[in-house]
């Protein structure tokens, strides 16, 4: 079997396992986009109460690994399973992986979506806030006409960088949850194929592969979105579109 | 008549620093009042006050006759009744020193936002009237524009065509032009002096002499937080009274 062929196989295999990578991330990804707003809100907030508990959570979930986070929800859940999940009828939705671990990840992107998106709420102009305000927009109006546009423009160039790290972030799902069946992504594959022939070039960097194109794809549509929401800024003053950089963090 | 504006002892302290010490003044419809006073005197607070950008600590703001409702005095004072205050808001253009354009939307956008948006009127109408005043500030060809790709000039008098659009009662000018190069003041100016001359109401902090002389039916001088002198051009200007006064015109290079 010549190189291509084997490759073009493990392509082949790799793609249904794909399909659970991509949906960790796009159910996750939403999801916690939406919370992180609010919670970007909620550190930027005046209120000294709302504006703790943010910061906390963002601490929190910032300042430890994911892949503990991915055990320490499976652990709770299990914790809750006997008195909780399996008398209400729901442990086959709760346990499940394809349930913990979206949870996970939705959890933790909130976080780190959460304090980019502060600190771009930061740097929405005060003089367009005070214009919008003077003309008797009301705070939601504000919100739409000045802080959202702003913000998501500053945010996005490390958002899209959330959401690659997000997507590499996948591979850890079924590291710490238990597998079940058939449901087994890209890594898990790559592993049940590398020890099948212990083929040490040939699997992982399929897998690894797969990660790169996609990783790619995000890039390419999240910089279409960023030109179009640059479009206003005068050609020299136009950073670049965020790009794939080498050397990003993987753990985290 | 119920005079169009109305300040009565306001007072505004930002912590321990008292910035206005009883500011009290009128204005009739069609009157432009110029506020002079040196840097740190308070006009742009005074100004900030009229539309509770800057709640006053103490005293009243009226517009029109109808008072803007606050809390109790004090240092935490706010507005009673948020309807009211974006009501009140909507009829009063303030065009700021930074023009601060919304600088996202197009020129176009910009002037039709608050109408659109705050007094829900029809976009059709919105629309004819936002052309119709980009040509009046001399900028029509600039609708599609983004604020960044105008001059400094170009783009204040958008935001004088943003103000206008709400079809203010009052239009507000905090040193519409300190922030450009000379040679673009003129043409800003050129527009003010439009407005005063159709008879608009106005409220304008500057610190051009010449140009206060030229518009002004009532000139205000005021002197840390309090009026020290206020009257016609020729009071003013003519027949100065207080010492501060005739100080700060030598200063700002009036004979
Ligand atoms: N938000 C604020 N917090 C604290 N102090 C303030 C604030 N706004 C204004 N001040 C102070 O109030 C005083 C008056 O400021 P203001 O801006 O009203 O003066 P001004 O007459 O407009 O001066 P200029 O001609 O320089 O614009 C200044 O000492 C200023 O530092
Ligand atoms: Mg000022």
């Amino acid at each position: 079997m010549g190189l291509l062929e084997a490759i073009w196989t493990d392509i082949q295999l790799l793609a249904f396992p794909a399909l659970f990578n991509i949906y960790f991330a796009a159910s996750s990804l939403p999801i916690g986009f939406g919370l992180a707003v609010l919670l970007a809100l909620g550190k930027n907030s005046r209120n000294p109460v709302v504006s703790r508990l943010s910061s906390a959570y963002i601490y929190a979930f910032r300042g430890s690994p994911l892949f503990i986070q991915f055990f320490m929800f499976y652990s709770i859940m299990l914790a809750l399973n006997p008195i909780w999940w399996r008398p209400m009828g729901i442990a086959w939705f709760a346990m499940s992986p394809l349930f913990i671990g979206p949870l996970a990840l939705v959890m933790n992107t909130t976080a780190y979506t959460a304090e980019i998106f502060y600190g771009a709420l930061r740097t929405v102009p005060k003089g367009e806030l005070e214009a919008a305000r003077a003309f008797g927009m009301s705070r939601l109006q504000v919100f739409r006409t000045v802080t959202w546009p702003n913000m998501i423009r500053v945010a996005w160039p490390a958002y899209t960088n959330e959401v690659t790290f997000l997507f590499h972030a996948t591979a850890l799902v079924y590291f710490t949850l238990p597998v079940i069946g058939n449901q087994k992504d890209i890594m898990n594959k790559a592993t049940e194929l590398f020890e099948r022939d212990f083929n040490v070039f040939l699997h992982f960097s399929v897998a690894g592969l797969y990660f790169l194109v996609i990783t790619m794809a995000i890039f390419f549509v999240f910089g279409l979105v960023y030109a179009r929401m640059m479009r206003h800024m005068p050609k020299e003053r136009q950073p670049h579109r965020p790009r794939l950089r080498f050397g990003p963090k993987y753990i985290r | 008549m119920v005079p169009i504006l109305e300040l009565r002892n306001v007072h505004k302290s930002f912590g321990a620093l008292e910035v206005l010490k009883g500011v009290t003044l009128e204005a009739m419809r069609g009157d432009v009042v110029t506020l002079i006073g040196s840097s740190g005197s308070g006009k742009s607070t005074l100004l900030r006050c009229i539309n509770m950008l800057e709640i006053p600590t103490q005293g009243a703001v009226a517009i029109d006759g109808e008072e803007i409702a606050l809390s109790p005095e004090g240092p935490d004072r706010h507005p009673l009744d948020s309807h009211q205050l974006r009501h009140i808001r909507s009829e009063l253009g303030m065009v700021f020193q930074q023009f601060n354009l919304w600088s996202h939307m197009t020129i176009l956008e910009n002037v039709m936002e608050a109408p659109l948006k705050v007094q829900k009127r029809k976009p059709e109408e919105v629309r004819t009237q936002a052309q119709e005043l980009l040509e009046k500030v001399g900028i029509g060809d600039k609708a599609d524009a983004f604020p960044a790709q105008l001059s400094g000039g170009q783009q204040q008098r958008a935001a004088i065509a943003r103000a206008l659009c709400i079809n203010p009662k009052i239009m507000l000018f905090d040193e519409p032009t300190s922030a450009l190069d000379p040679e673009l003041e003129v043409e800003v100016l050129g527009v003010i002096k439009m407005l005063a001359d159709e008879g608009r109401t106005m409220i304008l902090v500057t610190h051009d002499m010449k140009f206060a002389r030229e518009v002004s039916d009532k000139v205000v001088f005021l002197h840390l937080g309090k009026i020290e002198e206020e009257g016609t051009v020729d009071e003013v200007f003519g027949a100065t009274k207080s010492d501060r006064l005739r100080q700060f015109l030598g200063a700002a290079g009036h004979a």
